[in-house]
């Protein structure tokens, strides 16, 4: 259902992905090391060339993450959320790299009833779209990194009812929404099997227009490099 | 095509998605008077009336005072969220209220047609809530005689502490309650309960008993701090309590016309938490004050339901329609001009320990200004109030 409510995001996502796999793959990663000067001393800041060839272009990841609190509620309200995302790299002088990304994300069928609000209650379906922009450091084994983003919250909102006097069907609350948001993501990277596979906890705060509930969200992810 | 990178690819994907956004994502320009989808009971005198199998529903309505519905201020109140309150063993006193943690409420809604559409349940929840608040103070100058302008002079604005956490004996309460907190000025409704049959702070019987208490407070303490009342020996102070929610109910019954104040609120397999919500419906009470321990588990709400059943047969030995508002008004006109004129008496010589209850009645009936009304109440006053008047 929340597929087919949402094709024009879908349509939308597949061929920014298309493009970016298309045109990143046809233009240089490496350009900082071509501009070295043919005699410049390689320097501990510039990876040796066998590194080079397992760096990473491409990476998908995936990524479960959970919010901090609704605001307004005593006891924390968990909302879980899957996410898939692709990355394309550009690697940079100093082992500074930027990293943008497209990531999709799904909170399937949030709603309060682990508060009691079992009589009546509205159901939240959300789909999350991202397009963000990272920044990575990779002097150490641990990679720092910094993320911001923007992005659409495709919302379907359901009211549900347990209550004998409550009827549901005719009700405007049932209904699609469209929720812009920015956010800012700080995480941590452990690189194993020649940066093969990155994993790592990150915190991100979302600011979503028009739903002040949910900030922080907390999360784990892991990529895999496909070129 | 060709030509395009990354980053062009990036800022392009985002212009689009914000494109997207920005037809969805607009905020609510509505102007007052405000309508709302809430859940609301279902009045007597509405089109279409209220069954006795539907007594709610999910309606649009018109808030009269409601002036930001981003946080739920109106002109009477504010809207609070969070804080906890800890109440007695059996759920039914707060024993203290913490305003920690506690902000203004955030409203989640978008705008259709022109009416505030709740977007989670908990603001579904509110502005429910809030509906029952801005119905009664809609109400409450006709059926009392006391403009919400005289209260908000005297004291302000009330807030509403909306969601409160509620422990009892340390342990997390299961079951949901509204209070009225004199002490605050303030309103508190808990977390919801799974055993709710609609949302106890949706539901208009439960919002104007509330009410009720308040109004109480200013005919017969004119808001002046009556902590002292608590240093009574226990029956004077369960007398007082007594007449607080018996009056309560009155308020209660005045607006939604339910004598039935606990009736279709909560699903309960508890057989005395069952009886004691049942025995609350004033109009079916058949026990007196030579008895009450043997026919009423409800601890001081018992000695209102006497009061408020004396109160109901009235009505109906007058010939009064207990379903017709303008005749519910007539009544609680009488005992609200009565219960301000004991409130002053009992200002100036204050509260009688001993016989308080004797006194309350006998003076209530005193200064009733109707005397065919007040000849029929004290009737029925007499044969509920045996011990007391007899």
């Amino acid at each position: 259902m929340i597929f087919k409510k949402n094709l024009k995001f879908f349509v939308l996502y597949i061929f920014s992905m298309f493009f970016l796999i298309k045109n990143s793959s046809a233009s240089s990663i490496d350009y900082s090391y071509k501009k070295l000067p043919v005699n410049s001393t390689q320097t501990n800041q510039t990876p040796p060339q066998d590194q080079k060839s397992h760096q990473r272009k491409f990476a998908l990841g995936l990524g479960v993450t959970q919010n901090a609190k609704i605001s307004g509620i005593e006891e924390p309200h968990r909302l879980t959320s899957l996410e898939v995302v692709i990355y394309s790299y550009y690697h940079l002088k100093n082992l500074w790299a930027i990293r943008p990304g497209l990531r999709l994300g799904m909170t399937p069928d949030q709603d309060s009833r682990e508060h009691n609000a079992y009589s009546v209650f509205i159901s939240e379906s959300d789909f999350k779209s991202t397009a963000e922009v990272s920044f990575l450091f990779r002097k150490y084994f641990i990679i720092p990194v910094i993320t911001i983003g923007g992005g659409a919250i495709f919302r379907t909102t359901t009211l549900k009812s347990n209550s004998r006097y409550i009827s549901t069907e005719n009700s405007s609350i049932n209904g699609t929404s469209t929720l812009p948001f920015i956010q800012s993501q700080i995480s941590i990277l452990v690189p194993i099997q020649e940066e093969k596979i990155e994993f790592g906890p990150f915190a991100r705060y979302n600011h979503i227009f028009s739903d002040s509930r949910l900030d922080w969200y907390y999360g784990i992810e892991g990529s895999i490099r496909i070129f | 095509m060709k030509h395009l990178n990354q980053p062009k690819i990036l800022f392009f994907y985002m212009i689009i998605s914000f494109m997207i956004c920005s037809c969805g994502g607009s905020h609510p320009s509505l102007t007052p008077p405000f309508q709302a989808e809430v859940i609301s009971i279902n009045l007597l005198n509405e089109p279409g009336g209220r069954t006795a199998s539907i007594p709610f529903s999910l309606k649009k309505v018109t808030f009269k005072y409601l002036e930001k519905p981003e946080t739920l201020s109106s002109r009477y109140f504010i809207f609070q969220s969070g804080g906890k309150a800890e109440s007695d063993s059996n759920n039914t006193n707060l024993t203290r209220f913490y305003q920690l943690g506690v902000s203004d409420f955030y409203n989640h809604f978008k705008e259709k047609d022109n009416t505030l559409i709740p977007q989670d349940t908990f603001s579904l929840y509110a502005t429910s809530c809030a509906y029952q608040f801005d119905l009664i103070l809609q109400k409450i100058e006709e059926i009392s005689g006391i403009h919400p302008d005289e209260i908000l002079n005297k004291k302000g604005k009330f807030k509403i502490f909306f969601n409160v956490l509620s422990h009892t004996n340390n342990k997390k309460e299961k079951t949901g309650n509204a209070f009225y907190v004199s002490s605050f000025f303030s309103f508190v409704t808990t977390l919801p309960a799974k055993t709710e049959i609609v949302p106890l702070s949706a539901n208009l019987r439960v919002i104007a008993h509330e009410y009720g208490h308040l109004i109480f407070d200013y005919l017969t303490t004119d808001f002046q701090d009556n902590s002292h009342i608590k240093e009574f020996k226990n029956d004077e102070n369960n007398y007082i309590r007594g007449i607080n929610e018996g009056f309560a109910d009155l308020t209660s019954f005045t607006i939604t016309g339910s004598t039935d104040i606990m009736g279709e609120t909560f699903l309960v397999n508890d057989h005395d938490l069952n009886a004691s919500l049942k025995i609350r419906n004033f109009s079916q009470s058949h026990f007196n004050d030579t008895n009450i321990k043997d026919h009423c588990n409800a601890s001081y709400y018992c000695l209102g339901i006497l009061f408020n059943h004396a109160y109901y047969q009235t009505l109906l030995s007058l010939g009064m329609d207990p379903n017709k508002e303008s005749d519910r008004i007539k009544g609680y006109k009488l005992i609200v001009e009565a219960m301000k004129k004991t409130g002053k008496l009992i200002r100036s010589r204050g509260l009688m320990q001993g016989h308080f209850l004797r006194h309350f009645l006998r003076d209530l009936l005193d200064n009733i200004s109707d005397s065919h009304f007040k000849s029929h109440l004290e009737n029925h006053m007499k044969a509920n109030f045996k011990n007391t008047l007899g």
